[in-house]
């Protein structure tokens, strides 16, 4: 037994024992009664205190009774507890995992009847009892109004995203309701933000030289050891790129079964083929965690109803170390960590032909059809959608002296138009205003030559689109309104030599005459997709510089290679260098790279996968409106809160930034999106009314997600941490109650024994 | 124990005895175990050899004898002289000595009363057996009493309160009502020395007979002087100890500030079964003391309920103690 203020406790002791002593001597408000004599009284009570002067007191059962509850308030004033849980750690972060699988329902382990809870709600029990046995300040503390005394916890949500609910604080009130108010998401999960959050809370450790100067150690935090109390499945993908600081104490606590089996989606995938737009191509990848093969059913829905069901089998899931691939299902691209389970995968595709923009709804099922498999466990992967836009072919404008290499990449293409024209074409159309001409045009690959900057437009006839220069001294594209492939040429080399140029995101610092190859670049950056740069070498390197706002797609060892730069008017992606004096034309990259920024380029309108209108759970969803349009507003499913409000809280108001572009995240459930607005709709928005709505679809599709068998054990990178046993259900166990309780039990006795001594 | 809440203050004869109780009185007389000589020829068997009906004893015949009292039956018979010696009957002297100090007035029923009553009873026996009798009372206050019945009433030297207010040598059934009148006319209160009062009385008191004296005997600056004055000197002592059953069986509970009545001493106890039980011991003791120094000095003790009736008292133990045959 343990005691939180055994200091307050003495203090009250060392007044209160004594008085209760002394007011026995001093006695109490005597009645008076005239007797016939004293005589015999005064030698009776001469008698009973003659041999010992604490006799009266030794014998007085009330005295003994009062001390009794006394002592017993005192003890309980000193606060004990035995210990239950060891929390030595006066400083908690309680970690609850949100993520998708957190919202599965464990069969399994509820006792029969029992109404199965989410592992989030099972997650929030154990946290809150973790609470409960937390510390807490003493009284004296309390009263000394002295801080830190007790145990402080801060809670931290998390799924890919992390955020602190409740900063430190011992206030249990303030702790339960900050684990009260989480409620579950169908993001993925990422723990390692959540742990570099709860790092971020301790100092620095620094170190300080001898002549004063203080530096920072890295990766080293001060303070206070943490301990961590992580209630997740262990479902943690980036757990073993995570650290825990050598001196935090780590404590993992399993929510849900590890038997539990799950079938999901785990991709959906729309493509259109190239040659025929029409034809469009749904693939839906599938995943289990079950031992055995599971036969699945999967409905392609679209807006009119079914479109589709096939069956496929999905393979076994094999529990080893390295597990080979079985199923011969497209490859998913599993990111999962070297787990020893491998899911067995399956898939389907749909094939349709289908011009027009589609919302594909993809179900999963059970093979008997009947429910949606397992959707009583885990719904979030048995649903998803793709949004495909409508076919469409780009019109591409070549403004060049003439290549070859280039002409041949673009022609290959699958365009609705191509024109070739010359520069001096180009510039005539752009300065005589003919501009509109231009804008039929969704990609204007400009090869070796730089259009006219757009400040010196203004003021012309043929201004860009939108007002004037906004923001004067924020770098800018300077190019007129359009999208861009410029190769070997930089916006504002068009100007004479000597002229003040506004400031640009991209500025250029002269060709060197040095061969250069590529150093690094954007694999997953759609235009360089699949495309290899280490064989190039660039014969005349030009070297720029990227200001802020412009976005480096590949490196080469004098700088930026090519680089994209954004305005509100114009996006482009700028190959400063002359591609023809390099290797590049000759390998098979650069085809597919003009293809890739083309398509890129004109943006939803060359894409026919609807993977920018993807949005992961958890994840960003960002987009842009065109400019000046009023009203926008995001919808999300009917059951989603995006704002707190009482009336249709799955609407919420966004306001778009000064280049159209509208965030809102992270998004929380699975669902379709539509981000709507009043006004001008692009190609690829739908109407209704007079708004426009561009949707967009939130699917788990995470592989690693749909395992929702709850790990035993979490690999940080550090160090393997094992499932807590269920100890976090005996806290410290307060005794007081129990003390005051028996306090007054003896003062009862005490009132009882007084009636019967008074009554002889 | 406590002071008589709302104390009975007889007002006349007939408050102290009643008519069954005189009825039950009346055969009685008054006796010593002692025979002392009397001044007046009573009803009394004297020491003295005498005239009367009642035969003592023979003894041989002395020049000087009256010879009016030799038996001449045995003077026949065995041709000696002998003196008839005949029992001589006279009065005999009843002193009756009344505490009336404050303590006395305390009890339920009151101590007080209880020895007026049997003061009274005793009296009144006294009286009508030809028999002397005096009363006199320790402390206490008088109220309304003319002078011509007081005896002598001595002032105590310079306290306003009388310490000793006597009667003296009344004789005869017509004078019950003047004792009853001073035993009524006394109202107790205050408290005394009882050596002093003692000293006073046995300096006062003539002659030769039974003296009873009541009280509680609880005095602070002891008894054993006093009762040593008041034994010897040709009385035969009774000493009544009157204790009310609030004093034998305390029925007091509870934190007390204890005040005692004469000196307002304070006592302050806490009613416990363990004080009670020293305290009955302690009464136990008293009482004893006083049975054993009564036993050494010849006096007759014996301690009385006040709520014992007088009938019983005077019939059952004066009666087997001698003091009333």
């Amino acid at each position: 037994m343990n005691f939180l203020s055994p200091q307050l406790a003495a203090l009250a002791a060392a007044i209160a024992v004594p008085t209760l002593v002394i007011l026995y001597f001093l006695k109490l408000r005597r009645r008076d009664v005239e007797v016939s004599t004293t005589l015999l009284w005064k030698k009776s009570i001469q008698d009973l205190q003659a041999n010992a002067p604490f006799q009266k007191l030794r014998k007085n059962i009330l005295l003994f009774l009062q001390l009794l509850a006394l002592l017993a308030a005192l003890l309980a004033l000193g606060q004990p507890f035995l210990k239950g849980t060891d929390l030595r750690g006066r400083k908690i972060v309680i970690l609850i995992d949100r993520s998708a699988s957190m919202s599965v329902r464990d069969e399994s382990e509820g006792a029969g009847t029992r109404e199965p809870v989410t592992r989030l709600e099972e997650a929030r029990r154990q946290a809150l009892k973790l609470v409960e046995s937390m510390k807490e300040p003493t009284l004296t503390a309390q009263l000394m109004r002295e801080p830190q005394r007790g145990d402080e916890a801060m809670v931290i949500a998390f799924d890919s995203t992390a955020e602190v609910r409740q900063r430190f604080t011992s206030d249990k009130a303030e702790l339960r309701r900050a684990i009260e108010a989480i409620t579950p998401t169908d993001a993925p999960t990422s723990v390692n933000e959540a742990l570099r959050l709860a790092r971020a809370q301790s100092p620095q450790r620094v170190h300080v030289d001898r002549d004063g100067t203080v530096k920072v150690i890295e990766g080293q935090t001060a303070g206070e050891p943490l301990t961590l109390h992580l209630f997740s499945d262990g479902r943690l993908p980036d757990a073993d790129r995570s650290l825990v600081a050598p001196e935090d104490t780590f404590v993992y606590h399993r929510v849900g079964s590890p038997r539990t089996a799950n079938v999901g989606i785990t991709s959906v995938r729309a493509s259109r083929s190239f040659e025929n737009p029409s034809e469009l191509t749904i693939f839906v990848g599938v995943q289990s965690s079950a031992r055995e093969p599971r036969e699945v059913e999967i409905e392609l829905v679209d807006e009119q109803g079914a479109k589709g069901l096939k069956r496929a089998t999905v393979g076994a899931a094999t529990v080893q170390a390295e597990a080979t691939q079985e199923g011969a299902a497209p490859a998913d691209p599993n990111a999962k960590p070297a787990q020893k389970l491998t899911p067995g995968v399956g898939g389907v595709v749909f094939t349709l032909t289908r011009a027009e923009g589609m919302l594909a709804e993809v179900r999963l099922r059970d093979a008997q059809g009947l429910t949606p498999e397992g959707a009583e466990v885990f719904a979030a992967d048995k649903r998803a959608w793709a949004v495909v836009p409508p076919a469409k072919q780009l019109a591409v404008l070549l403004v060049s002296p003439g290549s070859l290499f280039l002409r041949d990449a673009l022609e290959g293409l699958p365009l609705a138009r191509f024109e070739v024209i010359g520069e001096a074409e180009y510039r005539q159309r752009v300065l005589s205003g003919a501009s509109g001409r231009l804008e039929e045009f969704d990609v204007i690959v400009l090869d070796r030559v730089a259009p006219p900057l757009r400040s010196t437009l203004t003021g012309g006839a043929s201004g860009g689109a939108g007002g004037g220069a906004s923001g004067a001294d924020r770098p800018s594209t300077g190019l007129p309104a359009g999208r861009y492939l410029m190769l070997g040429a930089l916006p504002g080399m068009s100007e004479p030599a000597g002229t003040k140029l506004p400031p640009l995101q991209i500025v250029d610092r002269g060709e060197k005459k040095e061969p250069s190859a590529f150093i690094d670049w954007r694999r997953d950056h759609p235009a360089l997709r699949s495309v290899s740069l280490d064989p190039t070498v660039i014969a005349q390197p030009r070297v720029v510089e990227a200001a802020s706002g412009a976005v480096v797609l590949a490196r080469s060892d004098v700088g930026p290679a090519i680089v994209e730069v954004a305005d509100e008017f114009a996006r482009a992606i700028v190959v400063p260098w002359n591609v023809t004096e390099s290797t590049w034309p000759l390998e098979i990259g650069f085809p597919v790279f003009v293809g890739q920024a083309v398509r890129y380029l004109g943006g939803e309108a060359a894409s026919g996968s609807g993977q920018d209108r993807a949005v992961t759970p958890g994840a960003t969803l960002t987009t842009r409106v065109p400019g000046g349009v009023q009203g926008v507003r995001l919808e999300g499913p009917p059951d989603v809160v995006l704002a707190s409000r009482a009336s249709e809280p799955n609407r919420v108001d966004l306001q778009p930034a000064a280049d159209g572009t509208v965030v809102y995240g992270p998004v929380p459930r699975i669902g379709l999106y539509a981000v709507s607005w009043q006004g001008p709709a692009t190609a690829m928005d739908s109407r209704r009314g007079d708004r426009a709505t561009r949707v967009f679809a939130a699917n788990l599709s995470d592989g690693a997600e749909s395992v929702v068998e709850a790990s035993e054990e979490v690999s940080l990178a550090n160090q393997v941490i094992r499932a807590e046993e269920q100890r976090a259900d005996e806290g410290d166990r307060r005794l007081w109650p129990w003390l005051v309780l028996a306090g007054l039990v003896v003062v009862l006795l005490e009132w009882w024994v007084y009636n019967r001594k008074v009554r002889i | 124990m406590q002071r008589t809440a709302t104390p009975t203050r007889p007002k006349a004869l007939e408050d102290l005895v009643d008519a069954r109780l005189i009825a039950r009185i009346e055969p009685l007389d008054l006796s010593s175990r002692r025979i002392f000589a009397g001044k007046l020829l009573g009803e009394r068997r004297s020491k003295k050899r005498g005239q009367s009906v009642e035969f003592a004893d023979h003894r041989p015949y002395v020049t000087g004898d009256d010879l009016r009292r030799i038996d001449w039956n045995i003077f026949g018979r065995l041709d000696r002289l002998f003196m008839k010696l005949f029992l001589e009957e006279e009065d005999l002297c009843l002193h009756l000595v009344l505490d009336a100090s404050a303590s006395s007035d305390c009890g339920e029923p009151g101590k007080f009363l209880f020895q007026q009553r049997a003061a009274m009873a005793l009296g009144y026996v006294g009286l009508v057996n030809l028999n002397r009798v005096a009363c006199s009372v320790m402390g206490g206050v008088m109220g309304g009493v003319t002078g011509g019945v007081m005896g002598d009433q001595e002032q105590a030297s310079e306290a306003s309160m009388p310490l000793v207010s006597a009667l003296k040598d009344l004789r005869g059934r017509r004078r019950t009502q003047d004792l009853s009148r001073f035993l009524c006319s006394i109202e107790p209160g205050g408290a005394f020395s009882f050596r002093a009062a003692a000293e006073r009385i046995a300096l006062s008191r003539r002659g030769k007979g039974v003296m009873v004296v009541f009280s509680d005997f609880f005095f602070k600056d002891g008894y054993e002087q006093g009762l040593r004055l008041l034994s010897g000197r040709g009385y035969d002592v009774f000493v009544v100890q009157v204790l009310s059953p609030q004093e034998i069986e305390p029925d007091l509970t509870g934190d007390l500030k204890l005040k005692d009545v004469e000196d307002a001493d304070l006592a302050e106890v806490t009613i416990s079964a363990p004080l009670l039980k020293r305290y009955k011991a302690n009464l136990k003791a008293y009482t004893e003391q006083l049975q054993q120094f009564g036993a050494r000095r010849d006096l007759n003790v014996m301690t009385v309920r006040s709520d014992t009736p007088i009938d019983t008292l005077i019939l059952d133990y004066f009666r087997t103690r001698g003091l009333v045959k």
